[in-house]
């Protein structure tokens, strides 16, 4: 029990962090970014490359990891930002660029599977009786500080303010003086980084192909659905929830696929009943 | 007024029918003058008209998104294989089971469409087409071979599926049959009906239309065209696994159908037709055909957010512009030199 639940936090942390960079665009652009997985993606072989290729400590190797993948996401925004008022448009941009990505990193590092040491391998932590290495542990963590930092930044910040307006009216906030599109520029490129550092933070945990952040994306979409699509600290919770409801099906059975299908049953269940949904604005 | 309509309709008519018999030929032409290669990249071309046509009406006219058509297609054709196979039906009505299995499980995305749209609507599609790639179509009840279901019947219509020569006939017919509905589909009252639910369900509900009718209506016509589309590719192929219904092809559909634009159904055609063949016909290119889809995806979205169909009026436009910028100038009194 002890591991399904340590397993299923871990897992659920990453789901989160994925689905706050999806909520963060959404809440801001009013779009869903296909291409999130695989600008997150881009981030792990850079990170990978530099890690185990070029031997630069870990923290170097992570953070041009994570650079990478918010320069990919402000990219992304540059090249559709003429579509920015239809999101549909957006949506089917997105969606090539992912395929464009998909491509680009299919000719540089093909289709084999890729192995980084985790980092913090000695340490091993034990928090409520449940029992975490170093490397699920900063998963955990990480996500945790970062939907938390999120939280109260989006209560506090000048900032958020202004992203809040710009996102409610952004030809009203335009009129006020808000440089909408920086605020976009800005978002995106977050949005990207939160991409990159949980392709980082998981690529040591699993072994890791050009399409492992597809499948992650895919439960972050799930994740932020769940939480309103707009509510970045609930993402966070959503994907706990997702990561949890996951571990514990993968341990109970043995039919492929189950946990995919209890995934859409258990969206389908939200959206029919949204008052079930974490749908306070964070 | 009404000598005018009597001047105009014998030529529309007249127009139609030569459109309808040309239409009608094609097939025929296809299997008399193409080589085997070439009317197998014609079923290719069919069958990715028959999920476009369907996914038009949804996206389009209805205002609905799905990422789930490659997987109804894949419900219709292992449908319509089991039938086949297993239960010895005869191939058009295991066609028709395919379909009405498609349909049914397309209810499993439509009734939560009656309550969510827009986006949220695109990942419960989405959602709904991993659930079906990973855990449908591996349960053996529906998928009893890893390997396919192969068919029994050698024939349809009395053509012989097993030559590519006589295989584009009935596909090509029917789909011609398809895409002709489609199109009267978009200029009846229904048609019209769809547009208003989609452009605002208030109002449409205000004129006494059924809005949730209508859009379940439009989840079971391109859920029917799908079904077609994935029994075709068992026909096609005879013998049909879990590996050729990927999810990505979802997504290749509807950037199709996106590229096609709103408007008439044919832009969308072109489009999904293009997207079937171009890989065949042009396997020169080899694995950089990959990144033609995306590209011209990229292109249309930031040159022409209306898709071909707005292409095709701003050419219009264009044209119509020239053509009367010449009596213009000769009016004016200016000579050309």
């Amino acid at each position: 029990m002890t591991t399904i639940l340590s397993n299923g936090l871990v897992i659920g942390a990453i789901y989160g962090l994925v689905a706050l960079g999806i909520t963060l665009v959404y809440k801001k652009s009013g779009v869903l970014n296909f291409a999130h997985g695989e600008v997150g993606m881009f981030g792990a072989f850079i990170f990978y490359v530099l890690s185990v290729e070029q031997h630069l400590p870990y923290l170097v190797a992570a953070a041009a990891g994570v650079a990478t993948s918010a320069a990919l996401g402000c990219a992304t925004f540059l090249l559709l930002a003429r579509r920015r008022a239809d999101p549909l448009n957006m949506l089917i941009g997105t969606l090539a660029v992912a395929g464009v990505l998909i491509f680009v990193a299919n000719e540089i590092w093909g289709p084999d599977q890729f192995y980084v040491p985790p980092p913090l391998v000695d340490v091993r932590v034990s928090v409520a009786g449940l029992t975490f290495t170093g490397s699920r542990l900063l998963v955990l963590g990480t996500g945790i500080v970062l939907a938390g930092g999120f939280f109260v930044l989006f209560r506090t910040s000048r900032m958020a303010l202004l992203f809040r307006a710009s996102a409610s009216d952004p030809y009203a906030a335009e009129l006020m003086g808000v440089d909408v599109t920086r605020l976009d520029v800005i978002t995106w490129t977050v949005a990207g980084a939160l991409a990159g550092l949980a392709a980082v933070l998981v690529a040591p945990l699993v072994g890791f192909d050009i399409f492992f952040m597809t499948l992650l994306a895919i439960r972050g979409f799930a994740a932020a659905l769940l939480a309103g699509l707009s509510n970045v600290a609930g993402a966070l919770g959503a994907g706990l929830a997702l990561g949890l409801a996951e571990a514990t099906l993968t341990r109970q059975t043995t039919q492929p696929g189950l946990p995919e299908a209890v995934l859409v049953g258990l969206i389908v269940l939200f959206l029919l009943r949204p008052q079930a949904a974490v749908r306070r604005t964070a | 007024m009404k000598d005018t309509e009597a001047q105009v309709k014998p030529a529309s008519m007249k127009k139609s029918y030569v459109r309808m018999t040309i239409a009608l030929a094609i097939p025929f032409l296809c299997a008399w003058r193409l080589s085997e290669f070439g009317n197998t990249v014609v079923v290719q071309m069919a069958i990715g008209i028959l999920i476009a046509a369907g996914l038009h009406v949804l996206v389009h006219w209805a205002g609905q998104i799905s990422l789930a058509q490659v997987a109804l297609m894949g419900v219709g054709a292992f449908v319509t294989a089991r039938a086949n196979a297993d239960f010895a039906i005869p191939l058009p009505l295991a066609i028709v089971l395919g379909m009405a299995g498609a349909v049914v499980a397309s209810l499993a995305i439509g009734l939560p469409a009656l309550r969510i749209r827009g986006l949220a609507l695109a990942i419960i599609t989405l959602a709904f087409a991993f659930a079906a790639s990973r855990w449908l179509f591996v349960q053996p009840w529906l998928v009893p071979q890893v390997s396919g279901i192969p068919l029994r019947d050698g024939r349809l219509f009395g053509f012989d599926i097993t030559q590519s020569s006589q295989l584009v006939i009935p596909i090509g017919l029917v789909t011609v049959a398809v895409v002709a509905i489609t199109h009267h589909l978009g200029k009846s009252a229904l048609g019209r009906s769809l547009r208003l639910v989609a452009h605002d369900e208030e109002v449409a509900a205000a004129t006494g239309i059924s809005v949730a009718s209508h859009k379940l209506l439009a989840f079971s016509y391109a859920a029917a065209c799908a079904g077609l589309a994935g029994a075709f590719t068992v026909i096609s192929i005879g013998r049909v696994g879990p590996q050729a219904f990927p999810v990505g092809k979802a997504i290749l559909y509807l950037s199709a159908v996106l590229l096609g634009g709103p408007g008439p159904v044919f832009a969308s055609l072109r489009a999904a037709a293009g997207f079937a063949a171009f890989p065949v016909w042009f396997r020169g290119l080899g694995h950089y055909i990959d990144l033609v889809g995306p590209l011209a995806i990229l292109a249309v979205v930031i040159a022409s957010p209306a898709g071909l169909n707005g292409l095709d009026q701003r050419l219009h436009h264009a044209l119509a512009r020239r053509r009367h910028a010449v009596p213009a100038a000769t009016a004016s009194g200016g000579t050309r030199s």
